[in-house]
């Protein structure tokens, strides 16, 4: 029993997190309907300048969280102005290779910089637990961190539903050609758009690396990304809270089978999220949350 | 009426010439290269090896694989990197631990294949465009876990991969250089006489067309499919699936079927791989693979059968070359290690939409070169954006074809045939 509450609480970790990378992903998708594959390199960037500031320049490390977030939601505002605004929305291919490209350029960009040697953040949360249950114990950082994509999702949610700018994005996830015509700047909107999604990834890939258990590297992200890609298909690509649902659905699968199925070895939990995928897409072709989809004839 | 007949019988002619060059090409650039040359610029020098051009052919075939799927089949996906890598690890084992001739391992890893396509291609009958490109790029990524999966390590050799024992015995015409190519630079000591290669040489000459001779098969294969019925059906499907439908055309069963071809495809550009290099590691199958493939189908146009040929020749050579440049002029060399390959690799992706709109095959058809393969004239213009089509014969006898809108805001029409029931409603 107390292997399965630690089970649980570890995949409640590592669900939250591919939460908040699936969230930055679905931002981009409400607006566009595009992928951004080169999200999780550019979160990876993110942590990087975490590392600089906090490790190499000795700058407190909530400052040089919040100065990374910023620098990555200029960053991706000026990926989405320099690269992706010029070419046209419905035409997905082109779009998906610049993404691509993005992603092998900016981890290769890292690893120039870095290199490839493991590198430490330091925990952004207390270390140790906050609650035992006989041996298995609730740490700080999974608190933390499911506080943080709960927090981040409701701060969205009253953005979108409260303010001006969130107005402009509904309209904009609604119908590009509409909205244009009602006098909101679109390419403004989807700018926003990429800088948010840029920030919560910085934050999310912050956090993941900042478990104690885990170490900043340039490969780090790729199993993020498929992961928070896979989070985003299942709960639905065009809904917000259907992202927590489908992070925490695949980290609780994920470290359920590798606890439990003992042939799995822990590298083969992609296969395992694979698997639920499909199965999910099948029964609804949408994700759990996603809208149903309706084709003009 | 006479008009259409003269221009027929040019575009005849420059085909025939085209063919003849290439044929001339693969005659004497194997000999050329099997000596592995050297090809120095700005202080790099280059090894090109004949593996890399045969390794070239076989890039074409996985290409192709998405060219079937992608272009024609309209299913934005990244599959072609993980049926490639089945088929060579199937290929291997069956041909490592059964007596079963080597042809026959590549026949079966392929059908194989071509069952797991449609495989994937069931659920991919209710997942479309942005959702199917995410889970097939998870399908990318996963192959290097999946072989090392102990239940079936035994077999694939784990993390330390597999290698091939079959050796081809190349028959001995294949040796002898004639000796007028001994003039020819990279070839060797150009004295007049009889130039022998080695048995180990022989053997790269040898599976060089061994491959070029099932490459070019399945290109025959893929073609008649394509510019035949069952294409017009297919290309009908990806434009309008509802439509396609209502004219009375089984929808899901060309989807599957589409998948199907692809991994089949795909499946024996792998068996192909193990030939030619005779050794398979998890690795090789991964996310960047996929990533290299996808940009061969788009750098060679994403429609054109052709164009994968060009664009298998950038899947190869591109890693080779950025991987050996140690120096670029006004950049200082320490900038210059091993990921800077995979910068520049990533730099070519993000520039060559930009740039380059309609792939080489786009540019070889605004100067007016080639005919668009595979399109074929049962496309209308607003198919294929207005791109891909052929001018009419009437039209083309003009210089006029050069100056096709080729920048025209025309994508649209094309984006829609990429996600063929694209979601009208978004919340």
């Amino acid at each position: 029993m107390d292997l399965f509450i630690a089970r649980i609480f570890d995949g409640i970790a590592t669900g939250a997190l591919y939460a908040s990378v699936a969230l930055s992903l679905v931002l981009i998708y409400k607006a566009t309907a595009l992928i951004n594959f080169a999200q999780g390199e550019m979160a990876l960037c993110g942590a990087f300048t975490v590392y600089v500031l906090a490790v190499g320049h000795g700058v407190n490390l909530y400052v040089a969280l919040l100065v990374a977030m910023a620098l990555s939601a200029a960053g991706g505002a000026v990926l989405h102005r320099v690269l992706i605004q010029r070419f046209d929305p419905r035409d997905h291919l082109p779009i998906v290779l610049v993404t691509l490209g993005l992603l092998l350029a900016l981890n290769a960009l890292a690893a120039i910089v870095f290199g490839f040697e493991p590198r430490r953040i330091p925990s952004v949360f207390p270390r140790g637990n906050a609650v035992a249950f006989g041996s298995a114990s609730l740490r700080w950082y999974t608190l933390g961190v499911l506080a943080v994509s709960v927090l981040t999702l409701v701060g969205l949610t009253l953005l979108l539903r409260r303010t001006r700018i969130g107005l402009s994005f509904r309209a904009v996830a609604n119908t590009i050609d509409s909205a244009q015509l009602v006098g909101i700047r679109v390419n403004r909107v989807i700018g926003v758009s990429w800088a948010l999604a840029a920030a919560i990834g910085t934050l999310a890939a912050t956090l993941y690396v900042s478990d104690p258990l885990r170490q900043l590297d340039t490969g780090v992200m790729e199993r993020v990304l498929i992961f928070a890609a896979a989070a985003a298909v299942l709960g639905g690509l065009d809904s917000l809270w259907g992202s927590l649902a489908g992070g925490l659905t695949l980290g609780l699968t994920e470290s359920l089978v590798i606890g439990y199925v003992h042939w799995v070895p822990p590298e083969l939990g992609m296969v395992v999220a694979l698997l639920v995928l499909v199965l999910v897409l099948v029964w609804r072709p949408n994700g759990l949350f996603g809208a149903a989809s309706a084709a003009r004839v | 009426m006479a008009a259409t007949n003269i221009l027929r019988s040019r575009r005849t002619r420059r085909r025939a010439g085209w063919t003849a060059v290439l044929a001339l090409l693969a005659l004497i650039l194997p000999y050329m290269l099997v000596n592995s040359p050297q090809f120095a610029v700005f202080g790099n020098t280059i090894p090109l090896s004949i593996d890399v051009l045969s390794y070239a052919v076989v890039a074409g075939l996985a290409v192709l694989s998405l060219v079937v799927l992608v272009g024609h089949g309209g299913q934005l996906s990244l599959t072609a990197g993980f049926f490639m890598g089945v088929g060579a690890y199937l290929t291997m084992i069956l041909s490592n631990e059964t007596a079963l001739p080597f042809a026959l391992c590549v026949v079966a890893a392929a059908l194989v294949c071509g069952l797991l396509g449609i495989a994937v291609g069931l659920p991919a009958l209710r997942i479309e465009g942005a959702y199917l490109a995410l889970v097939t790029i998870t399908l990318a990524s996963v192959l290097p876990s999946l072989v090392r999966l102990p239940v079936i390590s035994g077999h694939t050799g784990g993390s330390n991969g597999l290698s091939l024992k079959y050796t081809p015995s190349a028959p001995d015409f294949i040796g002898q250089v004639p000796t007028w190519l001994g003039h020819l630079p990279g070839i060797g000591p150009s004295y007049i006489g009889t130039y022998a290669l080695g048995p180990a040489q022989a053997a790269s000459v040898w599976i060089f067309y061994l491959v070029l001779a099932a490459t070019l098969a399945v290109f025959w294969l893929v073609a008649g499919v394509v510019r035949g019925r069952t294409g017009r059906a297919v290309h009908a499907v990806r434009d309008h699936g509802i439509g396609a439908a209502a004219s009375g055309v089984h929808v899901a069963r060309l989807k599957v079927m589409v998948f199907g071809l692809s991994g089949l495809v795909a499946g024996v550009a792998g068996g192909l791989y193990a030939l030619v290099f005779r050794i398979v590691a998890p690795e090789t199958f991964g996310l960047t693979l996929a990533i290299y493939l996808l940009f061969g189908m788009i750098l060679g146009g994403h429609r054109a059968l052709g164009g994968a040929v060009a664009g298998g020749f950038a899947v190869a050579y591109l890693p080779v070359i950025t991987g050996q440049i140690k120096h670029i002029p006004a950049v200082p060399d320490r900038w210059l290690v091993g990921p800077t390959a995979s910068f520049l690799l990533g730099l070519l992706l993000i520039l060559f939409p930009l740039v380059l709109p309609g792939g080489v095959a786009g540019l070889g058809r605004r100067l007016g070169f080639l005919r668009p393969l595979g399109t074929g004239r049962t496309d209308a213009p607003a198919a294929s954006g207005g791109r891909a089509t052929p001018p009419e014969p009437g039209t083309a006898q003009t210089p006029a074809r050069t100056a096709e809108p080729d920048t025209a805001p025309t994508t649209s029409a094309r984006a829609n045939a990429m996600s063929p029931n694209r979601r009208e409603t978004r919340s």
